[in-house]
């Protein structure tokens, strides 16, 4: 393994772009983070204990179990009888929107999706839970089975390194499908930029939720997306089979402007209408804000 | 400058018309932006073609409604630079509604106007602009042409429609000799304009433009109550425009009189003439000057006129024949060179002719010896004694003055003959006496309603206390007592008089008092009258009036005095100066001539110098009878110089002088501060630049294009930045 020491302890994604393989990327993002970090973020993914666990520092202190603690003067962290491992899915969207990117030098949609997965996949890991994935076009591309065991990191980061974002994408019947394999409850973590048909994809929310599964949408947005800042006339490549279209931009901006926010609005209303977690993360924002802030607001929820 | 399309086609420089092929440039950038552009990979596609099939009719009318305002901004900077100007619009309008512009040009016809500079006089460029006007006018204005000369000379009194007419009476015209009179003038403006719109209705606009130096011998009244009157009257149909072609700062050096001191003139007689030059503004300057008799040059020298007094020069000629003679005094010429030359015309003849009537034995006789001292040898003054019948029977035309010498008493007949023999020119001394009866005399020659008096004086009573009086000189002031200035011993101031007529200053002549006695009563009383010069004596000229019936005291003893020889023959003198005065008038003053001894069927061919058509003229003008003479009259003298009269088979010729007015070459101008405010005032060099002079009616637009212009370039900013960069 390489010194992280060599690596700068910056997480914004021009940074973590010269960073060559995902490994090394979510190494760098977690430990870096970890290190952070004054508390431990292990507790924001508990929601079922099943033992006990050496105090680490952060924890909080109202799950100490004073027993052990008068018994043998070690720090234990009580853990309750009928508790289970807590099992994080996390959904990686494929298709080919993911690949764009409007900054040759920054990270894509998909690549930037992957830093985060990885690094959410390293924490659960590291907390002892289990943690499964899938990634998806328009038919579920890749499937790794729930395992709280360190050795499937391994497995993860190769599985997401052959993932090539080319085809398609169909989300709703994919969250189907995926609502039903994932057959023990557990939090999904969907990292896509949902560029299909929004009523399909909250209905494959939906299920999910129906499945008791705790749902977190993570919208992974290029800022071009949000902003349209192109001002000089442009030959427009749609990808996913979308055709060609010549334009000029500062006579449509406003009118696509309109159209995405419609279409974020939609998906946030509906989000919130399903309960699931919505959380908007544009690839120019470091990885390290946009894992805090969805950490910190988990942490908050379990309290 | 004005394209000869300028008629038709209302641009000034329609060859910047070209560049409203630079409109095609945002159509051309926009086809060209079609064809360049970049290439984006683009995920969010279903947002951007969604837009685009919602907005695709909006963004096509905001891309073309850029485009539009785009190249119309080329287009009206285009036409701003082609300087458009509205009057053949506004004509093609005016062409349905039938209204179209009277212009009245107004050209300074004073000699002012005549100031040369860059080889061009003031006049030319007068003309040059007045051309310019009528060449660059609409079709259908109508055009008057006026001289603002004394009096004011209508050229086109009728609105002339073709403007070529107008060019080519504009070619023809050259400055007149005289001066111009403003109110006359706008009196005729007036008359010309109020006639053009009765007569024709589809003038609807009246432009008046007046080309003038600002001479202020011309505009010295513009501010009086009637000018002003007369111009407020004007602008309230017309729009004024003054031209100023003249410029501040002109020198000129002039010769302002040009005259002989001895009017009777004989053969061989010595005649001395003297010439007076001066300068006006500027330094002290060398002149050469030449006198030229009979179109011989006779005396050539330099003469130095100082800045701020006349210089004088003179010479003197001996005539050897009789006949018409001339002199001309000239200078080199200057940039005024009108006033350059003068000339003087006068007759060189065999003896002055002078007739005495007398009503009483002797009553003329000292009068014609003082006249005529010798009577054997030859004499320069023929004078012949008769008695009153002759006053009817003689031809007193033949006469160059008429002594009346105590003529008792004046009727109707007399006092036509007088007043025939004054209006053609005769000059009449009137000495009184016993026999006279002055009630006759103020009846025939003084009180005929509606006629000038014939007498500088009423003739009030005789005198009767009988005391002795003495002459009072009036300071010597008069021509006729003059000489005895400085020569109180001469006799003048001891001449007794015992008895003379009270003498009333007539007031509807012009009278002066000559002498007066002691007492303060006046002696000589002189008047010019019709043509000639009538001097009255309130005493006798000879010794043959007595105070009293058996009484051996005469009126005077003036007629034995040393004094009298002089004062008769300075009357002479001023009798014969008026006769002289005939033949040499000012420019503008009527020519009149006698045509004695010529038939009336004949007419009088009269040549002068060049005017208007440049060439040499000859004019038939037709003889009148009155008075018991043929007579002429030619009142277009407005040309200075020498002007020949031609009696046909009389075989005839008399030669007439006139001569300028010299205070019209004074260089001063008028404060245009002075000027009323409905004069627009075109300064100098507009006046004689390219720049558009038909401003009112053909208004350059390219201010308001340009001003456009800049509001559709504001306008597209908006839009562009509305369309284009607002957010949702």
């Amino acid at each position: 393994m390489s010194q992280p020491e060599t690596y700068p302890k910056s997480f914004d994604p021009q940074t973590l772009a010269k960073i060559r393989g995902l490994k090394l990327r979510a190494r760098h993002i977690v430990e870096g983070y970890v290190s952070g970090l004054h508390r431990s973020p292990y507790q924001g993914f508990s929601i079922e204990f099943a033992e006990h666990r050496e105090y680490a520092q952060g924890d909080d202190l109202r799950y100490l179990d004073w027993k052990v603690f008068g018994r043998t003067d070690k720090l234990y962290l009580k853990r309750f009888e009928d508790e289970t491992n807590l099992i994080c899915y996390l959904v990686l969207d494929a298709s080919e929107s993911m690949a764009y990117k409007s900054d040759p030098d920054s990270l894509s949609k998909f690549e930037y999706a992957q830093c985060v997965a990885a690094s959410l996949a390293w924490l659960v890991l590291q907390q002892q839970d289990a943690m499964g994935f899938a990634s998806f076009d328009q038919q579920i591309q890749s499937f790794l089975p729930p395992t709280g065991s360190s050795a499937v990191m391994k497995q993860l980061l190769e599985l997401m390194e052959q993932s090539k974002p080319e085809a398609k994408t169909d989300s709703g019947p994919i969250f189907h499908e995926l609502a039903r394999r994932f057959n023990k409850r557990g939090v999904i973590v969907v990292l896509s930029d949902l560029f299909d048909n929004v009523d399909s994809v909250l209905a494959g929310l939906k299920h999910c939720r129906h499945r008791r599964h705790d749902v977190v949408v993570m919208q992974i947005l290029d800022p071009a997306e949000t902003s349209f800042p192109f001002d000089r006339p442009t030959l427009f490549h749609g990808l996913e089979q979308y055709p060609e279209l010549l334009a000029d931009p500062r006579s449509l901006r406003r009118a696509y402007l309109e159209e995405f926010n419609q279409f974020l609005h939609a998906v946030q209303s509906g989000c919130r209408g399903a309960q699931v977690e919505y959380r908007q993360i544009t690839t120019d924002q470091p990885v390290d804000v946009a894992l805090s802030s969805f950490l910190n607001s988990r942490m908050h929820r379990v309290r | 400058m004005f394209s000869p399309l300028f008629a038709v086609w209302p641009f000034v420089n329609p060859i910047m018309l070209g560049w409203l092929a630079a409109a095609a440039a945002p159509i051309l950038i926009h086809l060209l932006s079609k064809r360049r552009y970049r290439e984006e990979t683009w995920a969010a596609m279903q947002f951007l073609l969604a837009a685009v099939e919602k907005n695709s009719r909006r963004i096509r009318f905001e891309q073309l409604l850029l485009l539009a305002l785009r190249t119309l901004i080329l287009l009206l900077l285009a036409a701003a630079l082609a300087e458009p100007v509205l009057g053949p619009l506004l004509s093609i309008g005016d062409r349905f509604r039938g209204g179209v512009t009277h212009w009245v040009l107004v050209l300074d016809g004073s000699y002012s106007m005549a100031y040369r500079e860059d080889d061009k006089s003031f006049f030319e460029t007068a003309k040059e602009m007045a051309g310019k006007i009528a060449r660059d006018s609409q079709q259908g204005d109508g055009f008057t042409l006026i001289i603002m000369s004394d009096p004011p000379t209508v050229v086109i009194r009728e609105p002339a429609f073709d403007s070529a007419d107008v060019s080519r009476e504009l070619d023809v015209l050259s400055v007149r000799h005289g001066g111009a009179n403003l109110e006359a003038t706008l009196a005729e403006l007036e008359r010309v304009v109020n006639s053009a719109r009765d007569e024709h209705s589809r003038l609807t606009r009246t432009q008046v433009c007046i080309f003038s130096d600002l001479g202020r011998t011309t505009w010295g009244q513009v501010d009086s109550a009637s000018i002003r009157k007369r111009i407020a009257s004007l602008s309230e149909s017309s729009t004024m425009r003054l031209f100023d072609v003249g410029r501040d700062g002109c020198e000129n050096s002039a010769i302002v009189n040009l005259r002989t001191d001895e009017p009777v003139m004989t053969p061989g007689r010595e005649i001395r003439f003297s010439a007076e030059l001066q300068q006006f503004q500027g330094g002290e300057s060398r002149r050469r000057v030449q006198f030229v008799v009979d179109g011989h040059r006779v005396k050539d020298e330099s003469v130095i006129i100082a800045a701020d007094q006349p210089a004088s020069v003179s010479f003197s000629h001996r005539f050897a024949r009789i006949g018409n003679h001339t002199v001309e005094v000239r200078m080199d010429d200057d940039a005024l060179s009108l006033d350059d030359s003068r000339w003087l015309s006068f007759q060189v003849r065999e003896s002055i002719r002078v007739l005495c009537i007398e009503g009483k034995p002797n009553a003329a006789k000292f009068v014609a010896l003082a006249l005529a001292p010798r009577q054997d040898g030859p004499n320069p003054i023929r004078a012949e004694v008769a008695t009153e019948p002759a006053l009817l029977e003689r031809e007193l035309a033949e006469y160059d003055c008429l002594f009346l010498c105590n003529v008792g008493r004046i009727g109707r007949e007399e006092s036509r003959v007088i007043r025939d023999y004054l209006a053609q020119g005769g000059s009449m001394v009137c000495f009184l006496g016993d026999q006279v009866q002055p009630d006759s005399y103020n009846r025939w020659l003084n009180a005929k309603d509606g006629e000038p008096p014939l007498l500088p004086a009423i003739i009030g009573d005789a005198q009767q206390d009988l005391a002795q009086y003495g002459f009072n000189p009036v300071d010597y002031r008069h021509p006729l007592v003059a000489p005895f200035r400085g020569h109180e011993q001469a006799g003048l101031l001891t001449t007794p008089v015992w008895k003379y007529f009270e003498l009333i200053a007539n007031p509807k002549a012009n009278a002066t008092t000559a002498l007066a006695f002691d007492n303060g009563a006046a002696a000589i009383v002189e008047a010019p009258i019709l043509r000639g010069r009538v001097i009255l004596c309130a005493t006798a000229g000879s010794t043959a009036s007595k105070i009293a019936p058996g009484e051996t005291t005469p009126w005077s003893a003036w007629a034995t005095w040393p004094s009298f020889p002089p004062v008769i023959q300075e009357m002479l003198r001023l009798a014969v100066t008026d006769r002289m005065n005939d033949r040499n008038v000012k420019v503008g003053d009527p020519i009149l001539g006698i045509a004695s001894g010529v038939n009336l069927g004949d007419a009088v061919s009269l040549s002068g110098p060049p005017h208007d058509s440049g060439a040499e003229w000859s004019e038939r003008i037709p003889l009148t009878y009155e008075g018991g003479h043929s007579r002429w009259t030619f009142s277009n003298a407005y040309w200075s110089g020498l002007y020949r009269a031609e009696y046909g088979e009389a075989d005839r010729v008399d030669t007439f002088a006139v001569n300028v007015e010299t205070k019209e070459g004074v260089p001063s101008r008028v404060d245009t501060a002075l000027l009323p405010s409905q004069f627009k005032l075109s300064d100098q060099q507009v006046a004689k630049g390219d720049e558009q002079l038909v401003e009112d009616a053909q208004q350059p637009y390219f201010r308001h294009l340009l001003a456009l212009m800049a509001l559709c370039m504001v306008v597209e900013s908006l839009l562009a930045w509305r369309f284009g960069n607002s957010s949702a």
